[in-house]
């Protein structure tokens, strides 16, 4: 289908069903890959503790060079990137403090373009919350640590946000 | 109505993302949900590249990546001259939720919009939607993309919407009635 517009011409073409075609239906229910899928997660969530040690190094290390250079927007992204990263991971092995510690910081690091020494503190009390629920494993909303955990952080933002 | 899997094994899908450990993620979803050929690309470069010998019939990028981001790919991939594949789903993973951002992802050309953390049912919805509700394609001076707006039983949805709006307004994360059905137990 054509639609022509002297001044402003739109051209629209028809959806493709190519995708379609290649993809039937199979005579099961899509909740038995589900399932499979989601214990395929569970099992990369016995190693994930382990390989987001990697990541904490990173979150600590792209910190250091923010605290020798508080207006480097290198050192902002870099720091950016490494919790923006994490945050996605964290949810996915039912971390959910870990993604909403970050989420946190992501949007604490976007609204500012240079940090003083208690903001530079208020994101190392981030990175030292996220290490706490990695370290015990607070998975979900974490429990009664998780929630002193949040409350802590929350404090600490209240007073030098 | 019997909910049924969709058959992946079939189909390619091309993963873009800078994070290695967000691609073995991905990409272990996918091969549970019987979707085995997969390609991986760091960013947006490396997958123009591989597009030109990989046949995707998905791709599935970030948006957070460097020096271009995903929206930026995208936007290449919809326009440039030398697009390998211009018309093919992009489904774009990001962290980025708010309503301008899923708007400017639409903007650039990304057929769908995933929030993460994922899990494999969204993933599995989103590329559900991708191959049972296609999008047309818009071509104006300014833009080269799937219709940022479904034209298919339009009042309905118009209803639905309006429903749904009380309740949410993230609209652009809903599910399509169909892609329920699939997923309730037989």
């Amino acid at each position: 289908m054509e639609n022509d517009d002297t001044e402003y011409p739109v051209r629209y073409i028809p959806a493709s069903k190519v995708l379609q075609a290649k993809v039937p239906f199979l005579d099961v229910s899509p909740n038995i890959a589900l399932k499979k899928a989601n214990n395929v997660l569970e099992e990369m969530a016995k190693d994930y503790v382990n390989w987001v040690q990697e990541d904490i190094k990173r979150l600590e290390s792209t910190y250091q060079d923010l605290c020798e250079d508080p207006k480097s927007k290198d050192a902002i992204t870099a720091l950016y990137r490494v919790s923006y990263a994490m945050k996605g991971q964290g949810g996915t092995f039912g971390y959910d403090l870990v993604t909403f510690i970050l989420n946190n910081l992501c949007r604490y690091l976007e609204e500012r373009e240079e940090f003083n020494e208690g903001q530079l503190e208020l994101i190392e009390l981030h990175i030292e919350s996220v290490r706490m629920v990695i370290t015990h494993e607070l998975t979900g909303k974490g429990g009664e640590m998780g929630k002193q955990v949040i409350m802590g952080l929350k404090q600490m933002i209240n007073k030098k946000g | 109505m019997s909910a049924k899997m969709l058959d992946l094994s079939n189909i390619n899908i091309l993963i873009i993302d800078e994070n290695a450990n967000m691609r073995i993620i991905v990409k272990q979803i996918l091969r549970a949900l019987d979707a085995h050929t997969t390609k991986e690309a760091s960013g947006g470069a490396e997958a123009f590249t591989t597009l030109k010998t990989f046949n995707a019939d998905i791709i599935l990028t970030t948006w957070m990546m460097s020096p271009i981001n995903g929206v930026e790919f995208t936007k290449m991939l919809r326009t440039s001259s030398d697009s390998p594949n211009p018309m093919v789903p992009v489904i774009m993973l990001s962290g980025h939720t708010e309503a301008r951002y899923i708007s400017e992802a639409r903007d650039s050309g990304v057929t769908e919009f995933m929030a993460i953390p994922i899990s494999p049912k969204s993933l599995y919805l989103r590329i559900a939607e991708v191959v049972l509700r296609p999008r047309q394609f818009v071509q104006t001076n300014d833009f080269f993309g799937p219709d940022r707006h479904r034209h298919d039983n339009e009042k309905y949805r118009g209803e639905l919407r309006r429903q749904e709006d009380k309740e949410k307004q993230q609209d652009e994360m809903e599910l399509t009635d169909a892609h329920n059905s699939l997923l309730k137990p037989d």
